[in-house]
């Protein structure tokens, strides 16, 4: 792999880290909540992918159709069962509740799916590439790039052009006045769950078709999608995906010019080095 | 004219008999650690180990707001600086204990600068990415003494360090460790420091208008649970010999537990976490050897523990020691609430929020 | 049948009781002040009426029907619309948003964004800006703005003059009987009591959590208002 290939790899799988930080980034933004079960949601829904391939047949992306709906039934649920209650208490309560459900969760999964690796088949798509003079380029990881930015930009219009959206800005901005219009906010914490679970939960699958994948992965995905946040700034989407970017380029350069470390520790002293100089992001609000 | 003396008061009866019993409990422990039996021994010290972990992240989640899941971070960093010191200079491995937990000190400043920017969640996520940080910087350094990420072992020839000496020994510096760690917890919250946590706890801007300097606090009391859980590693691993950093710097065997533990027990209770730390020990210890009676497989023996911790941060926020302080508002070992003796009358404070 | 209808109400604010046994009547097309010091437990009755603060004891009914069971957004769309004290508008939205916002539950009457930017005329070329860059006035009409989008029946304003110049309140008050046209029936709660007075037909004067004086403002002497209002003449 030559640098400008590493570019390219690195912006693509930013695509993805952003997919990963989109539900994150929702669930602060409307319920000041971290969900620490975030990235094991991920995971669940790449075994429910390969356990669908496996009964039914075909290639994963039809199941994206399935788990699109079912992450979103499963984010109401567990906003109804488990979340209400966390909103607006002590952090310390949220963040026990969701690293005991985070533990469930990855146990869960190794009862009835073992430790052993899985991996989604997509075919020859995952090795198909274009090619640009030097420049390679995965047609994977494009669709998967443009998978995210879709899923991003539908968010952004969601957000800013709907009757919905400006009611989930307005319980973001102060939740007793929201209510004060009328807007009943467990609804509306319901809807941002389902979209986190539903997002997560796409990314989890196209994660799964790009390399194989663990019970115990799910830790790991966490922590790329909350720098992914951070390192783009809380409270912005495209932040978030600018966050997503600038943390695939600091893995895929760093392991490119140093082969012998892990790539994720590239991503994480990035994260360290924005925190100590702009600890508001590097594209974020500076909150008022 | 009759005039009624008014002091503060902070011992109570039950907490002068409560704290009797605690003392006879240590020192049994301390006759048990001096015997031969090395199962017995090794049961000291894991408890211990977790007495003191449990009380230091309590005294950060519970006390300062701090919810850290990078804790492992300083047992890792214990650990290995006590294989520096024993393996690389030819320490007494005992005698390394000291300035494991002194390194894990000094490596708590430039975490704290770091971590401090983050709030709530994202400071225990934050923390965590620390951690990993450290655990794979480990890792890469592959020359001696620590070996990269295959791990290395601490060097014990029999010579040197009998092995009836060294489970003695160990299990005699663990019960020290946690009879120190859970004094100094509870002494510094009977201080001027403890007050202005439990200011900040209530209520963060108020605390802030009257003068308590938040930060220093909270880097202060950040620095003592480094100090402490470094400590905690190095011991560990005085018994354990065998190092490897995805062990010692594992967020699944040192800091899940850890949360666990405390939240059973009583967040934001001086009695809680230890109460947590033996009975999860205990409970743990049962369920998961092969004939007992009630048996789970480690997969189910950790879905109960999630779910136990999922329920009691959901339903049973003081946990444990909270509810039976709810109950009995007298009951307390460790005397850090301070009554108003007014004449015949006793005013307390704060029963409502805990013995905080 | 008055429209809202408060009958032996406590409320608490926290640990402390704000409210004792409190009983006030609103009949539609009225507007009704109500005035006290500081503390009198004023903006708590506002909050009780909107459903922030749960009514313990007594009932509060809202044509008739038990508003008890009926959480917040239910109450606002019965049309009951509280002007928050402290304004509260939503700094990430547009003045426009805000107002859109405010339409949330889609009552139908008079009022659209074009009614309400036509009675604030200081909006209209506000409307695309961040209405965190509003002044205070500024956000004082739009918080009764975005309130009337909701077409209430009954609006409640809680403070309206708190922190803003004399001129400003003087404009923000000249739009109350264009509301009262439209038939909207008003609750004011106010420290200015003059301002309550001169725009209400009925007031009440709250001290310590009860009403301490009621009736008519030109029937009301100044040295009655005053010591229900100071509670001078509260018997030992």
């Amino acid at each position: 792999m030559n640098w400008l290939n590493a570019v390219v790899a690195g912006v693509l799988v930013g695509g993805l880290y952003a997919l990963y930080a989109t539900g994150l980034s929702v669930s602060f933004g409307v319920m000041r909540l971290v969900n620490l079960a975030h990235g094991d949601l991920a995971v669940m829904a790449a075994f429910l992918s390969s356990t669908l391939v496996l009964s039914a047949g075909g290639s994963p992306f039809w199941t994206i159709l399935v788990l699109l709906p079912v992450g979103f039934l499963v984010g109401l649920a567990l906003q109804r069962v488990v979340f209400d209650r966390l909103v607006g208490v002590d952090p310390a309560f949220q963040i026990v509740a969701t690293f005991g459900l985070s533990i469930v969760i990855q146990n869960a999964l190794l009862r009835v799916y073992s430790a052993d690796r899985r991996a989604l088949d997509v075919g020859k798509l995952k090795v198909d590439s274009v090619s640009i003079g030097d420049l390679s380029i995965g047609v994977f990881p494009l669709l998967r790039f443009l998978v995210a930015v879709a899923v991003l930009v539908s968010l952004s219009l969601f957000l800013g052009r709907t009757k919905l959206g400006r009611a989930f800005r307005a319980t973001s901005d102060d939740p007793v006045a929201a209510r004060l219009m009328g807007i009943n906010n467990r609804t509306i914490y319901m809807v941002a769950t389902g979209i986190a679970v539903s997002t997560v939960f796409l990314a989890g699958v196209f994660n799964g078709a790009q390399t194989n994948f663990a019970t115990s992965d799910g830790p790991g995905l966490l922590i790329f999608a909350f720098e992914a946040v951070i390192i783009g700034g809380l409270g912005s989407l495209w932040g978030t995906l600018a966050g997503g970017i600038v943390l695939g380029l600091a893995q895929t350069l760093g392991a490119e010019q140093f082969t012998d470390w892990p790539s994720q520790l590239f991503g994480h002293v990035l994260f360290l080095v924005v925190l100590a100089v702009r600890p508001n992001g590097l594209f974020g609000r500076v909150e008022a | 004219m009759i005039r009624t003396q008014n002091h503060v008061q902070r011992a109570t009866g039950t907490s002068k008999l409560l704290g009797g019993l605690a003392a006879l409990l240590v020192a049994w422990l301390a006759v048990l650690a001096t015997g031969d039996v090395a199962s017995t021994q090794t049961k000291i010290v894991e408890m211990c180990v977790f007495v003191v972990l449990a009380s230091m992240w309590n005294l950060l989640a519970g006390y300062t707001g701090l919810v850290s899941i990078g804790q492992q971070a300083f047992v890792g960093i214990g650990t290995y600086a006590l294989v520096v010191f024993a393996n690389g200079y030819d320490q007494d491995i005992y005698f390394s204990v000291l300035p494991a937990a002194l390194i894990a000190l000094v490596a708590a400043v430039p975490i704290a600068l770091l971590a401090f920017r983050l709030r709530g969640g994202y400071f225990a996520i934050g923390m965590w990415v620390i951690a990993e940080v450290v655990r794979l910087l480990v890792k890469q350094y592959k020359a001696d003494p620590i070996k990269g990420g295959s791990g290395t072992s601490l060097n014990v020839p029999v010579s040197l360090y009998p092995k009836v000496d060294r489970f003695q020994t160990t299990a005699l510096i663990a019960l020290a460790l946690a009879v120190v760690a859970v004094s100094v917890v509870a002494l510094l919250l009977r201080s001027r420091v403890g007050l202005s946590l439990q200011a900040v706890r209530d209520n963060e801007a108020g605390a802030a208008g009257l003068g308590v300097n938040v930060y220093r606090e909270r880097f202060f009391v950040f620095m003592i649970a480094a100090l402490f859980t470094g400590a905690a590693g190095a011991v560990w691993y005085l018994l354990k010999i065998r190092v490897q950093p995805d062990t010692a710097f594992s967020v699944g065997d040192w800091t899940a537990p850890i949360v666990v533990m405390v939240v059973i027990g009583g967040i934001g209770t001086v009695e809680g976490p230890v109460i947590g730390a033996v009975l999860w020990y205990l409970v743990r210890d049962y369920v998961t050897s092969s004939d007992s009676v009630i048996h789970f497989s480690d997969e189910w023996y950790l879905i109960y523990t999630g779910l136990i911790a999922l329920i009691v941060a959901l339903y049973a926020q003081r946990g444990l020691w909270g509810a039976l302080q709810d109950r009995f508002p007298r009951l307390q070992v460790f005397p850090i609430q301070r009554r108003l003796v007014v004449g015949d009358e006793v005013a307390v404070r704060g029963e409502d929020e805990g013995n905080g | 049948m008055a429209l809202l209808d408060v009958e032996v109400v406590d409320a608490f604010y926290g640990d402390f009781q704000a409210l004792f046994q409190l009983s006030l009547a609103v009949d539609e097309g009225q507007a009704v002040a109500v005035i006290g010091a500081n503390g009198a437990g004023k903006s708590t009755l506002m909050k009780a009426i909107a459903g922030i603060v749960p009514a313990r004891g007594g009932r509060i009914s809202f044509d008739g029907i038990d508003l008890g069971p009926r959480s917040v957004h239910h109450r606002v769309a019965d049309g009951i619309s509280l002007v928050p004290e402290g304004r509260r508008i939503f700094p990430s939205l547009t003045v426009e948003e805000n107002l859109l916002v405010g339409a949330y539950r889609g009552r139908p009457g008079p009022w659209t964004l074009t009614k309400v930017l036509e009675t604030f005329p200081l909006l209209q070329r506000l409307a695309t800006r961040s209405a965190a860059r509003l002044s205070g006035g500024e956000q004082q009409a739009l918080a009764i703005g975005r309130a009337l989008m909701n077409n209430p029946r009954l609006l409640l304003l809680d403070e309206v003059s708190l922190g803003l110049a004399p001129t400003v309140v003087k404009d923000l008050y000249a739009s109350l009987p264009a509301i009262r046209e439209q038939g909207t029936t008003l609750l004011i709660v106010e420290q200015d009591v003059t301002r309550a007075l001169t725009a209400a037909d009925i007031a009440y004067c709250l001290l310590e959590g009860r009403v301490s004086l009621s009736g008519r403002p030109a029937e009301l002497s100044r040295p009655a208002i005053a010591a229900a209002y100071f509670g001078t003449e509260v018997s030992q």
